[in-house]
């Protein structure tokens, strides 16, 4: 709790209504060649964002080009207010007062746990009650006169996210700080840090491609792709209300069908749905269900192919019309072979021109 | 076969070879030693000859392995961290007064230093008189200039291979790429700086015709000095060097056992330190040490080279054939000392063996034994081993005496670059690939290759221009840049001096770029 | 793949190509000479090509400094390929002949030289002199305040300004003459007042001229030929030769000597060899050509060489050069020198 309080700065630059960082229009590259194209993002204060998307993506780029360590093509970059990026503006790193946890935990290899912690404290006064503090806080305290060649993955990423916040940054950036990890401790370990980004109150951006860890960890996700920053919204706003087909497929499992428009509504192979798309009869739309908006009955115009069984729901391979579409249901059952109909379930489907 | 693929060189047979390479490298020395013994050198008089000129050498040595740490470790940072302009052209450049034997850099540099000459043009353009090049502080200074590059390509290759989330996490952490450089790139270049100045340190300790010109009295004066009217104190004294040449050797073996190295393998390039406002004091402190090093002594060789040029005097085709021979006997050398000393270099990182170490300090230490007695002990082993005394004289003795000679260079590198392949990725490939041998020419050596190549490069250019086993021990008839170079040389037929060695340079220069720099990124 | 195995092939093949050739070399029935040459391919190279066309022998050559190529012959012994020794100066050859390893000279070789410059025993022969001068630097000095003995250079004028190579053979030949001229107590006084001039050491001749030329030093001691090469190289070369008086110490010749080695399978072409270097183009070649000083009698050195005879150092024998060479060199690092 004490921590919380101490990492609110109360200075004017730092006041609650300016973002932590503000990303806007930002295009950065090597060599010429656009990485990050026109990128435009606003971290708020204590909120933890994730950038989702594949890898080459730009996000990392993204992320560099905040910390200081990309110089940018053109946009600018605000940290508490402050542009460190942009027109003949490039604050060095070490003056953006930014923390980073990288992929592979980057510790100094000579250097013990309790000495990586302490780099950043050089000039802080309380250097040692902060140590002890962050120690307590990752939990790290019987660890830290190991060097980090004997630390496990894990323990190695709660070492650097400890090292990145013990100099109080304004904002922590976390580059794929999971990906080294196997798959149960990822999961474990994905909530420790949630648990302590909360705690701490810091604001922070996340960059994964795991759409999963995305959603665990951010209270807002970016998605992006080929260097775009295609929509940030709450998890929910990115799964309901995809900006684009793209995105839709990204973050979930999606049927994509065609279909066209009548009356405010699409019709399509499996029946007429809802959607808020403001298109004239007769255009041709897409749209795309989740597997959870369909369910089935027995019946006739369909065929189960397959069947993966989870224990609190099932997925269902169906081909309706030579159409494949996968449905999620935890009430029905039916063995492959089977001949169903397709009953759409949700609400409004989000549709865009074809 | 079942089961788990068994490695097919074990830990054994690795200590075995490294026995052997140690042997091989040793036999220099032993014949040092058992000549001193057999001639019975009086000790106590020769102490007393010597003890002057050893201090004066352990005095030297170590000043110029300090300033050539210093020195190349700086350059390589610019080089590779830095947004220096035309930074892979000045990679070249600053690699090059290792290129000229030390006896014509030498003249070369004092001819430069004095009227007519480049540098003293420049000194006195900003009011210097050109200072008298006599004593410590020359020698220091002109030792220090032909030495930087031993540092400066393995230190490169080692801040090429260095992982940049390493230093950007400090920067992050509100470092300056001051203390960065110094808290932790330093720690992690550490290992690489002081096996290279070690290099640097036996050099100058074996160094002979440099030093002699400039008027300090050293060990090797002695040595070279008595070698015919008193041989029992030049042996004598030949021991003495190999005894500090092995302590220093095993007292860096020692110095460096407690190192904690990053070894994981990098997967993006740095992003450069940007040098803004500095850029113009950078470029003036490279374009400097490019001048005294290089620069000057090359417009000397050139002013030779031209009046000979304009009487018409050269023969430009007789130095075809010794360039040709120079080109291909220092690109097998280099290749096969990198392939020799690379086994060592497994047992000393993978397994810490007894042996490797023991091994690595005879491998070492012959870097300190002047090039003439290695090639007087390759007459005495040669002619005295049964098969071999039948290629005495010939090329394959030639290249086992460069190899000897300048097989310590490769072996530091060599050492770096095993470390450089991480212990995960060995295993996972041995999962997925039996053969030994596709393993090493698809995982490791394209992990290994910027390290390899410096350290062949580092051999490559000594052999270029080595001179003493060239003379002694190469086929009658054959003749390399370097002899040439001292053909003309020793008789102040300076415009032939200058042509060959301007030869030299543009063989080295070519030769570092096509198998070493453009390799190594 | 294959890219990555070529340097393993080359040397691979490499090493066949001279273990073959090396197996299977020399055994045609022509004459062939091996010569260990402590002379350079530039002083002697054209004289051994008149050679090989006149006479038909083949000739094949290892060049060296001399003292490196008399270490390399000792630890050959009896197997070395070589079969003459041509050395730069005594001491070198005598060194080869204190361990036995020089073979008598017949002579009809011998008698082509004065006695005075050839070896008492026969078992070398001087086929070049060179005499021992002051070079100095003709900007920096007056001709008129040059010494007029090598004994005025311990002077104050001298200070820090004459240079001086005392490891190198020609240097310590010299101080054996001197021995043999002044005496070892006023060498030794006179090498101890050099020590206290704050005398400069180099390696060897030519770097002291080099030196003179640059101005680093006025004057140094030297032989006389470097300086003709220089001045051709460089006519701006500043450096003049001076001799001293008529029978000092200072002037005296070093002679270039050819040897026989014990055990020559190729005696008779050897023999013809050294003979050749002692007629009339060979020694008009060290006249013209190198600016030395011919040995055999009634061939005139060349017209910028300054006259010198062998009896302007009367009671020399040149043969002793190389006995004395260990007390010689004791004596100069007694004076504090680096010898």
């Amino acid at each position: 709790m004490s921590l919380r309080r101490r990492s609110q700065r109360p200075t004017g630059a730092d006041s609650l209504d300016v973002p932590a960082v503000q990303i806007d229009a930002v295009t950065a590259g090597y060599g010429g060649l656009p990485v990050l194209t026109d990128a435009t993002l606003d971290l708020q204060r204590g909120e933890t964002v994730s950038l989702l998307g594949p890898s080459g993506c730009g996000k990392t780029t993204l992320l560099r080009s905040i910390a200081g360590l990309t110089q940018i093509a053109s946009g600018t970059v605000s940290i508490s207010g402050k542009v460190v990026s942009g027109p003949g503006v490039h604050l060095a790193p070490e003056r953006r007062h930014v923390g980073m946890v990288f992929q592979d935990g980057a510790l100094f290899p000579h250097l013990t746990v309790q000495e990586n912690i302490l780099f950043g404290l050089r000039h802080h006064e309380s250097g040692e009650s902060r140590l002890s503090d962050v120690l307590e806080l990752t939990a790290l305290g019987d660890l830290k006169d190991r060097l980090p060649g004997t630390l496990s993955g894990g323990q190695q990423q709660r070492v650097a996210l400890a090292r990145a916040l013990a100099p109080r940054p304004r904002v922590l950036l976390l580059d794929e700080p999971f990906s080294a990890l196997d798959a149960g401790l990822r999961v474990q370990l994905r909530r420790e840090v949630r648990d302590i980004l909360h705690e701490v109150g810091i604001s922070s951006i996340v960059v994964t491609h795991d759409q999963d860890e995305a959603f665990a960890i951010g209270d807002r996700v970016g998605v992006m792709n080929k260097g775009h920053l295609l929509q940030v919204g709450s998890p929910a706003d990115l799964y309901e209300r995809p900006a684009t087909p793209w995105v839709a497929g990204f973050v979930g499992e999606a049927n994509e069908l065609v279909g066209q428009m009548s009356n405010g509504r699409v019709m399509t192979p499996i029946g007429e749905l809802p959607v808020s798309l403001d298109a004239p009869d007769g255009s041709s739309v897409r749209v795309v269900i989740r597997p959870e908006q369909l369910a089935m009955v027995s019946g006739n115009s369909s065929v189960v192919n397959s069947l993966e069984y989870f224990g609190h729901d099932a997925r269902y391979e169906i081909t309706h019309e030579s159409v494949k579409l996968g449905v999620r249901t935890s009430t029905a059952h039916f063995e492959p072979g089977e001949r169903v109909d397709l009953k759409f379930v949700g609400g409004i489907v989000p549709a865009w021109i074809a | 076969m079942t089961g788990q693929p068994a490695p097919l060189v074990t830990h054994k047979r690795l200590d075995l070879y490294s026995v052997a390479l140690g042997v091989v490298f040793a036999l220099p020395g032993i014949f040092v030693v058992v000549r001193a013994a057999q001639l019975s050198g009086d000790i106590g008089e020769t102490l007393s000859e010597s003890v002057g000129p050893l201090g004066r050498t352990i005095l030297l040595a170590s000043s110029v392995a300090a300033t050539a740490a210093v020195l190349g470790t700086a350059l390589a940072w610019m080089v590779t961290r830095t947004d220096l302009p035309a930074a892979r052209t000045w990679k070249i450049v600053l690699v090059l007064p290792l290129v000229l034997p030390s006896f014509v850099g030498a003249a070369a540099f004092l001819a430069s230093l004095a009227p007519g000459g480049l540098l003293h043009g420049l000194l006195g353009l900003i009011g210097i008189d050109s200072p008298r090049a006599r004593g410590f502080w020359p020698s220091w200074a002109l030792l220090t200039m032909f030495t930087y590059p031993y540092v400066l390509l393995p230190v490169s290759a080692r801040l090429e291979t260095l992982r940049p989330t390493l230093e950007e996490s400090a920067r992050l952490l509100g470092s300056s790429a001051g203390h960065t450089f110094r808290r932790v790139t330093l720690p992690q270049l550490r290992s690489s700086i002081l096996a290279s100045s070690l290099l640097v340190f036996l050099y100058a300790v074996s160094e002979f015709g440099a030093v002699q010109l400039l008027g300090y009295d050293t060990l090797t004066r002695v040595i070279f000095a008595t070698r015919l009217a008193d041989r029992g104190t030049s042996f004598t004294s030949a021991t003495l060097l190999v005894v500090l040449a092995l302590i220093v050797v095993a007292a860096e073996r020692r110095a460096r056992g407690g190192d904690r190295v990053d070894d994981r393998a990098r997967s993006r390039s740095t992003q450069l330190v940007h040098l803004g406002t500095k850029t113009p004091m950078a470029l003036a402190f490279v374009g400097s040490v490019a001048f005294f090093g290089f620069v000057g002594p090359i417009v000397s060789l050139i002013i030779w080279a031209t009046r000979g040029v304009l009487d018409n005097r050269i023969n430009f085709a007789a130095l075809v054939g010794p360039a040709v021979n120079t080109a291909y006997t220092g690109v097998v050398t280099s290749v096969l000392a990198v392939i020799m000393v690379l086994p060592l270099a497994v047992l000393l990182v993978r397994h810490r063996s007894r042996t490797g170490k023991a091994a690595s300090i005879a491998v070492v230490g012959g870097f300190a034994v002047p090039g003439l007695v290695i090639a007087i002990s390759l007459v005495f082993w040669t002619l005295n081993t049964p098969l071999l005394s039948r290629l005495y004289q010939t090329w394959p003795v030639l290249i086992l005496a460069y190899v000897i000679h300048f097989g310590s260079q490769a072996l530091g590198a060599a050492e770096g670059s095993v470390r450089a392949v991480p212990t995960t990725l060995r295993e996972s490939s041995q999962l997925l690939e039996p053969s030994l041998l596709r393993r090493i020419l698809r995982v490791d050596f394209p992990l290994m290759r910027s390290g390899l190549a410096s350290g062949g490069g580092l051999v490559l250019l000594s052999t270029l221009k080595e001179l003493p086993a060239t003379l002694l021990l190469a086929p009658i008839g054959f003749s390399t840049l370097a002899t040439e170079i001292w053909g003309s040389y020793e008789d102040g037929f300076y415009a032939e001096v200058g042509v060959s060695a301007l030869f030299l340079v543009a063989l080295s220069t070519l030769l570092t770029w096509l198998l070493v720099l453009r390799r190594a990124t | 793949m294959q890219r990555n195995l070529g340097p393993l092939k080359t040397v691979a093949l490499a090493l066949f190509i001279s273990v073959f050739a090396a197996s299977c070399g020399g055994d045609d029935e022509s004459q062939s000479v091996t010569i260990y040459s402590g002379r350079t391919e530039n002083l002697i190279g054209p004289i051994l090509e008149e050679f090989i066309a006149e006479t038909g022998i083949e000739v094949v050559v290892k060049y060296g400094q001399s003292a490196d190529l008399a270490l390399q012959l000792r630890e050959e012994g009896d197997r070395t390929p070589a079969d003459v020794f041509l050395s730069q100066s005594p001491g070198a050859v005598d060194f080869l002949d204190a361990d036995g390893r020089l073979a008598t000279l017949p002579d009809d070789v011998l008698d082509l030289v004065p006695a005075a410059v050839r070896d008492d025993n026969g078992h070398w022969v001087g086929f070049s002199g060179r005499q021992r001068v002051l070079v100095y630097n003709k900007d920096l000095v007056d001709a008129a305040d040059l010494p007029a003995s090598v004994f005025d250079l311990t002077d104050d004028k001298w200070a820090g300004q004459l240079g001086i190579a005392p490891a190198n053979g020609s240097f310590q030949d010299f101080v054996t003459a001197m021995r043999a001229i002044a005496g070892d107590a006023d060498t030794s006084g006179w090498l101890s007042d050099l020590t206290a001039n704050d005398v400069q050491s180099y390696p060897n001749n030519n770097s002291i001229v080099a030196a003179v030329g640059r101005g680093e030093i006025q004057v140094g001691l030297v032989n006389h030929y470097y300086n003709f090469r220089f001045q051709a190289e460089d006519p701006d070369h500043p450096g003049v030769n001076h001799q001293f008086g008529i029978d000092d110490p200072g002037n005296i010749l070093i002679v270039t000597a050819a040897a026989l080695i014990e055990g020559s399978e190729n005696t008779e072409a050897a023999e013809e060899l050294i003979t050749w270097l002692l007629g009339e183009s060979a020694q008009r070649f060290f006249a013209d050509e190198t600016f030395e000083y011919p040995l055999a009698p009634g061939i005139e050195p060349a017209g910028a060489v300054p006259p010198a005879s062998f009896a302007a150092v009367g009671g020399l024998n040149y043969g002793d050069l190389g006995d004395e060479l260990a007390t010689t060199r004791q004596l100069i690092t007694e004076a504090g020198l680096d010898g």
